[in-house]
């Protein structure tokens, strides 16, 4: 698992984790920082904190999760398997 | 017995009222608000591919607007003080804002506390409005392409962000004023609140990119020339 805080500029994580089966992103996470969970955009149980670095909607700062190299999963529901490979971002969009 | 005519009596009822009654002095606040040099360019924003045909190649950034000069635009400008006082707001129309060429506009929007407000989407592409306060999401929809405007309110006073969940660079913020002594600087940085009652007050300068910042001013008479200079972008 991957963690990159991007530009708040923390230190991140990139290494194995075990976990149990049918554990999601957001739980796999949360076994290396705390979580913080809140409403971003559509479900109060997206991620909107990691290791103190909460996303920040009027500087378009925000916290995306990629497994296996694709956005299109939903964190807190996607059921990992062995091998995956989870990357939490913090990113700065344009605005 | 002394005789009054009727004339002599509501006379005398003018002059009562003239000397009893409290006389709010209120005078009107002009400034301008500047930044220190370097004056930044205006940001130029990529548009990813997809959105080109409705929202050009490239946007203008909307977060920090200057002049060669160095006056900035779109800060807000208001009084903090008791204004309990003051008359409702006058029923003038339902403040707007729009979502047009892949913005929000105006880019920030005055509407009184509770006052209700529309949001409305000229663009021939869907959008997805969500509002927040802080980190706290309020509300969101998405409105397809001219789709009938959405009536919303904020009942508490402050400074909310919209932004649109599909277009990144989509944002704007709806201003909830308690009282009418609110203002926006325009393209030259200029402001005005009007009508403020003799008093001392803190006036609040607040730019999305600059920052927030304080001053006291006391009024007692119209001030025509008020100047505040950000130092940091």
């Amino acid at each position: 698992m991957k963690v990159d805080f991007g530009p708040a500029g923390k230190p991140g994580y990139d290494d194995m984790i075990d976990v149990e089966k049918g554990t999601t992103p957001k739980e796999a996470v949360s076994q290396v920082f705390p979580v913080l969970s809140g409403k971003a955009c559509c479900s109060f149980r997206e991620v909107i904190e990691i290791g103190d670095v909460g996303i920040n909607p009027a500087k378009n700062l925000w916290w995306i999760c990629k497994v296996n190299g694709s956005k299109k999963i939903s964190p807190h529901r996607q059921k990992l398997k062995a091998g995956d490979v989870v990357e939490w971002q913090f990113i700065q969009d344009a605005q | 017995m002394a005789i009054h005519s009727g004339r002599s009596i509501v006379l005398a009822g003018f002059i009562g009222l003239f000397l009893f009654s409290p006389i709010v002095r209120a005078y009107d606040i002009h400034g301008t608000i500047r930044t220190a040099p370097p004056y930044p360019a205006i940001k130029k924003i990529q548009v990813n591919e997809k959105y080109r045909d409705a929202c050009s190649n490239e946007q203008e950034s909307q977060s920090l607007i200057v002049s060669g000069e160095g006056l900035v635009k779109n800060a807000v400008v208001f009084l903090e003080g008791d204004f309990k006082n003051e008359a409702s707001i006058a029923a003038a129309g339902i403040p707007v804002m729009n979502q047009k060429r892949c913005n929000f506009t105006p880019h920030i929007l005055i509407v009184r506390q509770d006052q209700p407000f529309r949001i409305s989407n000229s663009d021939p592409i869907a959008h997805d409005v969500r509002s927040f306060e802080r980190a706290k999401m309020l509300f969101r929809f998405e409105m397809d392409s001219l789709a009938q405007p959405v009536e919303k309110k904020f009942e508490q006073p402050g400074i909310y962000l919209l932004r649109c969940g599909l277009h990144p660079w989509m944002h704007a913020f709806v201003v909830s004023a308690p009282h009418s002594h609110y203002a926006i600087s325009d393209e030259q940085g200029k402001f005005e609140l009007l009508n403020v009652p003799k008093g001392k007050y803190a006036l609040k300068i607040w730019h999305e990119t600059l920052g927030e910042t304080e001053v006291p001013v006391e009024v007692s008479s119209p001030i025509p020339d008020f100047s505040y200079t950000f130092q940091n972008h």
